[in-house]
């Protein structure tokens, strides 16, 4: 395993310096809040025809648009994302227009409704990237997915999606108490696939997740998974990866590509389906920083986000006297709630819990 | 105010020298993947693409077509023939003009544009054509097709 520490430092470094430049890379646009899958990790609580209204695409554009003044549009990729964005009808027509404006964007999807036609319409408007969820073979994704058709289809969007050169793509798997175990056949599944790129994270306790004891990780299996992962990227032929949600201690760098970096309100934003000016749509609502129906986004990009930015207040309950503070700096936005007193889960305390009962 | 403007100056200097030095630790990082990062529920940074716009006109009157299917792909051999992939489309409007976005770089093929009258007679009955394209950020294409003449006592 590669000793990481060098790499730490050189992060820290590295992490400071994006703080005080924090240069928006990476905008996610809640478009609609409906859904057409009801899924039991879900951390938002969308349904189908969910009384919110999706935000109309002006909305978005005419706040969006001031930003090519600070930055080049095509240094910005918008993840479009829900509920299920495919939902929207006008999907191909926003992402013409924002691919007019320069921008880059592309999609966050169950691929329930991923199709031919959609996948020609999509790559017509300019998308540049897809995500796709896949929880596990066919039984597991329809048990988490809660819909008997949802795996067959998210497999047509799949082969579409992988035999497409044009766009960057990975799948995502939530690795949950039950898939955990066939992650071996599913990787296998998707290399038939041809899948190059694979991400997995674990379930956070938020949203429809949150007190269900299916969904999170025991010690050993955080373990499990993520000696799971150091494996698989001995496997040149797919690019796995776990995802930026926790500090991992001595694992940093050897599941994924760098170290671990929460960049929520320092390179990444949102606009949230009612407007509200945020960073990763999974952090808690009482973050917000604005709204665009009555600040300039610019404006609060440039001037507000500090909580994100000086994490110095994550010092305090489990983080408090952590010796890997330095490193990990209280962890990942979205695993904090408003009362702002604790961290909700810490996986590299997971992992230091199993290893020393082993 | 010259103390302000000397405060602004500085904070300005210093913030172009952070971009530097993140740059150039971009540049030194251990993986170029530093910079390609990605949320939990995101998307990986988006491959950029290219606008192909453009204008269908009638050889006969230099007015713009309707309905005729513009599509980007190439030819591909298999076994001993040759067949057409296309991944992006769309349709002329009522004036002809016509507007979208395809990856036009680095796949290392012959890159085509076709037209092709999908309408039948409807709008015109017109021939195919194929225009080749070099790869840039955006391409206009003005294309004329010929028209071609219906015979009316075939019925
Ligand atoms: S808030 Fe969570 S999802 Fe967003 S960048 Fe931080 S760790 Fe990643
Ligand atoms: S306890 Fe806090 S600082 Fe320590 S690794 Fe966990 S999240 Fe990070």
């Amino acid at each position: 395993m590669k000793s990481n520490r060098i790499a730490l430092r050189f992060n820290n470094f590295f992490v400071n310096n994006e703080r005080a430049i924090h240069e928006l890379n990476y905008l996610f646009w809640e478009c609609t809040r409906r859904c057409n899958l009801n899924c039991r990790h879900c951390g938002s609580d969308c349904a189908a025809d969910y009384k919110v209204k999706d935000m109309p695409f002006e909305d978005f554009l005419n706040a969006i648009l001031p930003l090519k003044k600070i930055s080049k549009p095509d240094t910005i990729t918008i993840a479009i994302t829900g509920g299920e964005p495919l939902l929207r009808k006008d999907l191909p027509e926003c992402g013409t227009e924002l691919r007019k404006n320069g921008f880059l964007w592309g999609i966050v999807t169950n691929g329930y409704v991923y199709n031919a036609d959609i996948h020609r319409r999509l790559l017509s408007a300019g998308i540049g990237a897809v995500t796709l969820s896949l929880d596990g073979l066919a039984d597991n994704h329809n048990w988490l997915r809660n819909n008997a058709r949802s795996f067959a289809n998210a497999v047509t969007a799949l082969d579409l999606i992988a035999s497409c050169g044009r766009l960057n793509y990975d799948v995502v798997t939530c690795v949950n108490k039950k898939n955990i175990k066939e992650l071996l056949p599913l990787k296998e599944f998707l290399l038939e696939h041809k899948v190059r790129q694979w991400r997995l994270f674990t379930i956070a306790p938020i949203g429809r997740a949150f007190g269900n004891d299916d969904m999170q990780l025991s010690n050993e299996q955080v373990l499990y998974l993520m000696n799971f992962i150091y494996e698989a990227r001995k496997d040149k032929r797919m690019r796995t990866t776990f995802s930026c949600e926790s500090f991992v201690g001595k694992y940093e760098r050897n599941v994924r590509d760098n170290c671990f970096f929460c960049r929520a309100g320092i390179n990444i934003g949102s606009v949230l389906i009612d407007g509200s000016i945020s960073a990763c749509p999974n952090i808690d609502r009482a973050f917000v920083q604005g709204n665009i129906y009555r600040d300039n986004f610019t404006d609060v990009w440039n001037e507000r986000f500090e909580i994100m930015r000086n994490r110095k207040w994550t010092r305090t309950g489990s983080c408090l006297n952590c010796k890997d503070y330095k490193y990990c700096k209280g962890g990942a936005m979205h695993l904090w709630d408003e009362k702002r007193d604790n961290i909700l889960t810490c996986l590299h305390q997971q992992i230091l819990s199993a290893e020393h009962t082993l | 105010m010259r103390l302000c403007e000397n405060n602004s100056y500085i904070s300005g200097v210093k913030q172009k020298c952070r971009k530097i030095i993140s740059n150039v630790l971009k540049g030194f990082s251990l993986t170029t993947a530093m910079f390609i990062f990605q949320a939990c529920y995101g998307v990986p940074a988006a491959f950029p693409n290219a606008l192909v716009e453009g204008r269908v006109v009638s050889n006969k009157n230099n007015r713009g077509i309707e309905g005729i299917k513009v599509s980007f792909g190439y030819y591909y051999q298999r076994d001993t023939s040759y067949n057409r992939y296309s991944d992006s489309c769309t349709v002329t409007d009522n004036h002809g003009y016509f507007s979208f976005n395809t990856s036009i770089e680095g796949r290392g093929w012959s890159e085509t544009v076709f037209f092709d009258d999908i309408d039948s007679t409807e709008n015109g009955l017109y021939e195919n054509k194929t225009v080749e394209i070099e790869e840039a950020d955006e391409v206009y294409i003005n294309v004329v097709l010929n028209e071609i003449e219906q015979d009316s006592t075939s019925f």
